[in-house]
């Protein structure tokens, strides 16, 4: 069994995650907490296997809370939960120290793989965040790059053209229109100053934007 | 009139340097040139007399040493010719000799008979044609010819007695002879040589042998046709051989009776008449002809011939004429060329000479002109103009001067300029000014009261310029008086005025400060009411969107986990139980998504959780999922900011993205985040149409006053810039305290 500490200042969200965690019948949950503080003192007490954090709590918030648990005690792998699905909150998250991240919306489905993942020392990340990620790291790298001038999607679809995505997958794993995925193709081309599609893979791949 | 100084300076310059010109010409320059006209001739003149003079200087040389050279070689000429004659004269001595030696010329004369005398005219025959004479003849001692070679001749001599020849009395008597004559028989002349025939004994003449050569192989050889005149004169003056045959017996020199006589009687030269050649000798030993033509005279005596004289006769005229064809030839065209090029300068000069005259003439009307111009300009330009001498007398004035003086110009002329003054502008001029003027030459805007006629006072501005003789020395003014009475008086009130608007706006100075206090009260009061009103708007969306999404949004995702259980559960036993709670929940879903949807637009959260920079981000990032337009966010590591200062940011950010999204048609929006000294940027770009910051009046509608105030309400300053088809950038700029 899995021993989980939950954290939400919720009491029916957290009452209706325990029981999405325990209906899995390989998680137990060993500790609950409705604020940041009682989170924190409560996982260097019971030392669960995982810690299951609301971001946003009153007092410490969810964020405080991961960077001390991972400096208190760095055995304690946390995931993190939050109502808000902005990319930012998942670097954050990251960033604090957090293994994993999981939308309150999405943890009938996602929240037991989360943990068992945690649990089994992965990392829990949805393709959307970990993409995230990887462009906060990308921009980060390339201040005062011509990479800088492409803006947040620009830079998604680069990726994707780079790794050998078709105009028709791009479009439908961003829920947008081949023609839009066109017009951002040949802004990039322009941005860049290249001419075709094999010049943006070598762009791609010397610029490390891309991972082989 | 109010006359600015410089003005009135320039003024006085144009005038002074009017009268400078007019001084520098006189008549007297143009009755110089008009005298250069004479010079110029007279120069010519000279020029042409000099050339002349030293061309006939250098002919008469060269014909003087002509005439010497002529005489020196007529006498070489002469003395040639002497000899030749000479031998020729003396040639037939000998054989005239050998032939009266020869016997049966001495036998013919002792006995003659037919046979003696046939002997001895061939003989005579011989001789005669071997030695190429005229004639050979025998005498007997009675001077009778006996035998000739031209014995068969027409006019032979034979039988004729020529005892009466000096050639016979000389030969019978023992004595040779030659003999110039013309033959009485032969009418030729010939030179006769005689020579006694003697017997055997050599004691007793028997008669005297006789040639005659002929001269005029001689006169056709040595005295060939010539300019010059050769002749062969006897003792009296007869001339027997010439080059010149209508000379020939004629005297030289004019002859007395004794000659004629001498001359009739020896029948030597013929029968006469002998005419006279015109020639004459005066006493400096020229020799003229009859039309008193001179000639060069030179003489010389033959051998054997005594007083016979060779002479050479040279016209004058004929060297002259010889000398100077060439020197006319020559030396002509050089003295005419000469004089050609002298007239020619001449010419120029006497028209380079006119055309500067006719210039003078030119310029001297102009200066007339330009005077009369001057004197009216004095006069009749209405400003008062005055000139004094050294002694301070008026010497002219201006019809504006007397005008506005009341004076006439008479009264004036001639009188003291400061009789005009009031006594302390008269004190000033003589105490200071005049001393100042005339060692200065110049002074300016001098302030005078002159006192007109009817006593009233005009204050004046008096600027004047000193015009100085050669010596450089100021002789008299020139001077503008600017009547400032009116402007004084003027200048009076309007310090008065000054005085009292300095006043009443001092007054109103204080105020308007008050007032300025008041309203900035007022102001502040505004602003802070505006700042609690945005405030308490943010608060009360913060407020409602915390409900949404802690509250309702909390809810409704427990709801959905129940949800999701209870479709699982009934998913089980009933499959159409189970698709509905599965509706359900992506009705939940949905709902789930508004309410986040909601409060996102009231307040992110995103802004009070992570700051200004990721909701900057994560903002773009949702105008780029909705409008597809490349919204670019570049940020430096931003430091924390209070709440109000990032909402502040935060929004000005959002509404200028929003605009430019809804009216720029913009393809790429850049948005940075930066922060520079104490300050704190946000600066946003688009490429979009742009549109006229100035006379937009729409400008209100697209919210940027909205942004202003907020920027003003955090002590920050907004910068909008755009052109048409420019693109917009709006640029925020906030210090940030502490």
């Amino acid at each position: 069994m899995i021993k989980v500490l939950l954290a939400d200042d919720h009491y029916i969200v957290r009452e209706g995650l325990r029981k999405v965690l325990e209906d899995s019948n390989e998680i137990e949950v060993i500790a609950e907490a409705a604020d940041g503080e009682t989170a924190l003192d409560e996982a260097i007490n019971k030392k669960p296997d995982v810690a299951v954090i609301d971001i946003s709590m009153p007092g410490m918030d969810g964020l405080e809370v991961v960077a001390r648990l991972t400096s208190y005690c760095s055995d304690v792998p946390v995931l993190i939960l939050t109502m808000h699905d902005e990319e930012q909150y998942v670097i954050r998250a990251i960033e604090a120290g957090a293994m994993g991240y999981v939308t309150k919306q999405s943890a009938p489905e996602q929240l037991v793989a989360a943990v068992k993942k945690i649990h089994a020392g992965g990392r829990y990340l949805t393709e959307k965040a970990s993409e995230a990620l990887a462009l906060r790291v990308i921009r980060g790298n390339k201040k005062g790059s011509l990479t800088e001038s492409l803006s947040m999607r620009e830079l998604q679809v680069l990726r994707k053209l780079a790794m050998g995505s078709t105009n028709r997958e791009i479009a439908i794993s961003y829920n947008i229109s081949i023609k839009t995925v066109d017009t951002y193709r040949s802004r990039i081309l322009k941005k860049l100053n290249i001419r075709n599609n094999a010049e943006l893979s070598r762009y791609a791949i010397q610029n490390k934007l891309v991972e082989l | 009139m109010v006359f600015k100084s410089g003005k009135n300076k320039q003024c006085c310059f144009l005038l002074i340097n009017l009268l400078k010109s007019l001084k520098k010409l006189s008549c007297a320059d143009i009755l110089i040139f008009m005298r250069l006209k004479i010079i110029i001739l007279i120069l010519a003149l000279f020029a042409f007399l000099s050339a002349a003079a030293g061309g006939f200087f250098y002919y008469y040389s060269f014909r003087k040493a002509a005439f010497q050279k002529t005489e020196a070689d007529a006498y070489s000429r002469l003395n040639l010719l002497t000899d030749q004659l000479s031998t020729y004269l003396s040639e037939h001595i000998k054989p005239v000799k050998t032939l009266s030696g020869i016997n049966e010329l001495a036998t013919a004369l002792k006995d003659t008979n037919l046979e003696s005398i046939y002997k001895a005219n061939k003989i005579l025959d011989n001789f005669t044609k071997s030695l190429d004479l005229e004639v050979s003849y025998l005498m007997d001692k009675n001077g009778i010819t006996l035998c000739s070679s031209n014995r068969n001749a027409k006019d032979s001599f034979v039988g004729k007695d020529f005892s009466f020849r000096p050639y016979y009395t000389k030969a019978i008597i023992g004595i040779p002879a030659t003999y110039l004559a013309l033959g009485t028989t032969s009418r030729k002349r010939g030179v006769y040589y005689s020579h006694p025939v003697y017997d055997k004994t050599h004691i007793h003449i028997l008669g005297v042998a006789i040639i005659k050569a002929s001269v005029e192989f001689v006169e056709t050889k040595l005295f060939p046709k010539s300019d010059d005149t050769l002749l062969f004169v006897d003792p009296d003056g007869v001339i027997f051989i010439s080059n010149k045959d209508k000379l020939k017996f004629n005297f030289l020199w004019k002859p007395n009776e004794k000659q004629i006589y001498t001359i009739e009687n020896s029948k030597q030269f013929g029968n006469g008449p002998w005419a006279w050649a015109g020639f004459s000798k005066n006493q400096t030993g020229d020799v003229t002809d009859k039309k008193n033509s001179r000639y060069i005279f030179s003489s010389l005596a033959v051998t054997n011939y005594p007083d016979w004289k060779i002479i050479n006769l040279r016209n004058y005229n004929e060297i002259t004429k010889q000398v100077s064809k060439p020197f006319v030839r020559v030396i002509g065209p050089a003295i005419i060329s000469i004089l050609i090029l002298t007239g020619i300068l001449v010419l120029i000069l006497y028209l380079l000479g006119i055309q500067e005259i006719t210039k003078r003439k030119k310029a001297e009307k102009k200066l007339r002109i330009s005077e009369e111009r001057y004197r009216r300009i004095y006069h009749k330009t209405p400003v008062m103009l005055h000139s004094i001498d050294i002694q301070g007398r008026i010497i002219r004035v201006s019809d504006h001067w007397v005008e506005v003086m009341g004076q006439k110009r008479e009264d004036v002329i001639g009188k003291q300029l400061i009789s005009f003054f009031t006594p302390d502008s008269k004190k000033y001029a003589i105490n200071v000014i005049f001393h100042r003027f005339f060692r200065t030459g110049f002074c300016k805007d001098v302030p005078y009261t002159y006192v007109k006629k009817n006593g009233e006072k005009m204050e004046i501005l008096l600027s004047c310029y000193g015009v100085r003789d050669e010596n450089g020395k100021v002789v008299r003014s020139l001077a503008v008086s600017v009547d400032v009475t009116e402007k004084n008086r003027t200048q009076r009130d309007l310090q008065i005025a000054t005085e009292k608007l300095s006043q009443y706006s001092h007054d109103l100075e204080q105020q308007v400060k008050k007032r300025t206090i008041q309203l900035e009260k007022a102001q502040d009061n505004l602003k802070s009411l505006s700042k609690n009103i945005i405030a308490s708007q943010e608060r009360e969306k913060a407020l409602v969107a915390g409900e949404l999404h802690d509250h309702l949004g909390q809810v409704l995702t427990a709801l959905r986990i129940d949800a999701v259980w209870v479709e699982k559960f009934l998913t089980r036993f009933d499959e159409n139980a189970g698709n509905r709670a599965g509706k359900m929940c992506s009705l939940i879903d949905d709902t789930i998504n508004d309410v986040r949807d909601m409060a996102y637009r009231l307040r992110p959260r995103v802004l009070d959780d992570l700051g200004l920079a990721d909701a900057l981000e994560s903002l773009l990032s949702d105008f780029e999922k909705r409008s597809n337009v490349s919204c670019v966010f570049k940020h430096d590591e931003i430091p924390k900011i209070n709440n109000t200062l990032s909402t502040a940011l935060y929004r000005i950010g959002q509404e200028a993205v929003t605009n430019s999204l809804r009216h720029s048609n913009a393809t790429t929006i850049i948005v940075e985040l930066k922060t520079k000294d104490e300050d704190i940027i946000l600066f946003i770009q688009d490429n979009g149409c742009g549109f006229d910051v100035v006379n937009n009046n729409g400008v209100n509608g697209f919210g940027l006053e909205g942004m202003r105030e907020r920027a003003n309400l955090v002590g920050g300053k907004l910068d909008i810039s755009s052109r048409l088809s420019q693109g917009t950038s709006i640029c925020c700029k906030v210090k940030v305290k502490g």
